[in-house]
């Protein structure tokens, strides 16, 4: 590291008040910073996740707090949200996002294409209602046990928490991946003057070199997953005010 | 026992004299008014873009409802953003295009105290709205406007550095706030690198070597065919293991004046090949305008002098061969 240029022979500009005070928020704000990839996506119960939650505030105000864990783990398929949009008329439309042919230029391609990994990262990191109540269950029959071997008072409460821990993150993962499929879906269907939508997640996978190198395209549909239906609502569903 | 107290005394001593050395000493604008302009061109394009799509994604009939970014805790969410101010057509547009013209006139210097803290809220106010749609080109957009903001970059290669001239008004040009905001920008990199590195050594594809062809055969991604690498996995080993090795070791090897030319270097192949091969170029381009910070402002004013006098550059004019001057 190295003094800036040809500076280092010249009195400081400031004060050693003003250069102590500046320190500590320079040290404040650096560790605000680096709390940012330590609690996300993922972090320490006890210690970094605590730690951000308080930094949370300034993290929002000054778009910090990301995790910067660019293609990592690794580079996984890609992602696209189709849908099947019933007209008025009584017509059938179909598409997808993102759209190389209609979504352009490349950025705006990319920001479809973010919402479709947004949607999907929501789909698959939500737990159906059914898979939901029976890990609740789980904690519940620990509990049971905890309490009949008279276990101390501390692993029940430390089993409640979790329990409630499980509950609220549950509200709000269905809650953001509710929020952000109906207003997708209460988009296209204004913009089709739709009566039924349904939407469809897709996986596409990446082909290994040797099917390549034997001639296969990377848009090959036999990369391409089955659709997967993520939702489906009626006109009624998504504008109650007009069915009103 | 005394002298034990004396060495620490020393230490602590040298500590805090490298600290305030790092910090504290004035540096020229040159090289934070050239990130001002290249910075300030990609937050314009970025923004210009959205007016393709504007009513989608930040009308109140868009894909995105205003209560979705609100849910990512329970806490209070500060995730603010102008554009919920009105919910009126009018007020999209208008504001839109002015935050376009005031980004216009960061990137040109212009006004720069004040455009520089106005860019950097809508940069943060688009990014907000726009939850879901957002990448890490918003992430470094938005700290690098932060820091630029902070700094004096609009005292040279800006209007008002023009202005004052034709005034006759001196310009201060090297201040403690340019050093500061570069050396946040230098360390905010160094995180940004740092975890990027370690996130992908988590990943099985990083350790074998394959990962830069999972990168390359996203057909999602893909801007440029390079499928025929799938001919030579040997220099997909190569580059996954380099790449995911320059990234770990960035926020050690950038400093040294011995391997930074090295690693800029390295930057600016890994930036422009995401950016040619995968499409993205805007988030390639940004990564590599940041990584300027690390050049010192004695190189750009030479270049700029050159490019004034017609004379080439020569070896030693500002003692700055990139890896000298810093």
């Amino acid at each position: 590291m190295h003094a800036p240029e040809n500076h280092r022979d010249q009195p400081f500009a400031w004060g050693p008040l003003t250069r102590g005070i500046v320190s500590l928020v320079i040290a404040f704000y650096l560790a605000v910073v680096l709390l940012g990839p330590l609690a996300n996506p993922i972090g320490s119960e006890a210690l970094t996740i605590p730690l951000s939650r308080a930094a949370s505030p300034v993290h929002q105000t000054l778009y910090l707090g990301h995790g910067y864990r660019f293609f990592g783990p690794d580079p996984g398929p890609g992602h696209l949200l189709a849908y099947r949009i019933e007209t008025t008329a009584g017509e059938l439309i179909e598409g997808q996002f993102p759209d190389r042919g209609q979504h352009w230029p490349r950025l705006l391609y990319h920001r479809w294409f973010m919402l479709s990994e947004t949607v999907y990262d929501h789909f698959a990191f939500t737990p159906t209602p059914e898979a939901f109540q029976e890990s609740l269950q789980e904690v519940q029959r620990e509990m049971d046990v905890a309490r009949s071997e008279g276990a101390p008072r501390e692993v029940v409460e430390q089993l409640e928490l979790r329990q409630w821990n499980m509950r609220r993150d549950y509200d709000l993962s269905s809650r953001r991946f509710d929020v952000l499929i109906r207003g997708i879906a209460g988009y296209l269907m204004q913009k089709h003057d739709g009566q039924t939508i349904q939407l469809f997640c897709l996986e596409r996978l990446i082909p290994l070199p040797v099917d390549v190198r034997a001639g296969s395209e990377l848009n090959d549909p036999r990369y391409l997953s089955v659709p997967q239906e993520i939702a489906e609502f009626t006109r009624s569903e998504l504008f109650s005010e007009e069915s009103q | 026992m005394n002298g034990l107290f004396t060495m620490l005394c020393a230490y602590g001593r040298s500590w805090i004299d490298f600290w305030n050395h790092f910090w504290f000493e004035k540096r020229a604008a040159d090289t934070l008014a050239v990130m001002r302009i290249l910075v300030g061109s990609m937050l314009v394009y970025t923004h210009l873009v959205w007016t393709f799509e504007l009513p989608v994604f930040f009308g109140q009939a868009g894909v995105l409802s205003t209560e979705y970014r609100g849910l990512f805790q329970w806490d209070p969410s500060y995730r603010w953003s102008h554009f919920e101010w009105f919910p009126s057509s009018a007020w999209l547009w208008g504001s839109h295009f002015a935050g376009l013209l005031v980004l216009l006139m960061f990137m040109l210097g212009w006004l720069t105290r004040v455009t520089g803290i106005l860019s950097f809220l809508l940069v943060v106010s688009y990014a907000n709205r726009a939850t879901g749609a957002q990448f890490g080109l918003d992430q470094i957009n938005a700290f690098l406007c932060l820091y630029l903001a902070m700094s004096d970059c609009g005292r040279a290669y800006s209007i008002d550095a023009w202005w004052r001239g034709q005034r006759g008004r001196g310009v201060v040009a090297s201040t403690v706030m340019n050093n500061i905001a570069t050396r946040l920008i230098q360390l905010h990199l160094c995180v940004v690198y740092l975890f990027a590195g370690l996130g992908k050594l988590q990943g099985a594809y990083w350790w074998n070597g394959e990962a830069i062809w999972g990168a390359l055969a996203s057909y999602e991604y893909q801007s440029i065919d390079m499928t025929w690498i799938a001919d030579q996995m040997w220099l997909v080993n190569l580059l996954t293991l380099t790449a995911v090795t320059w990234e770990v070791t960035y926020p050690f090897l950038v400093w040294p004046r011995l391997t930074r030319p090295i690693v800029l270097l390295m930057a600016v192949a890994v930036h422009l090949g995401i950016g040619l091969f995968m499409g993205m170029l805007t988030f390639g381009l940004i990564m590599i305008y940041g990584n300027l910070a690390f050049i010192e402002p004695r190189f750009f004013r030479c270049c700029c002098g050159a490019v004034r006098t017609g004379q080439p550059l020569q070896r030693g004019d500002s003692g700055t061969e990139i890896g000298k001057a810093c």
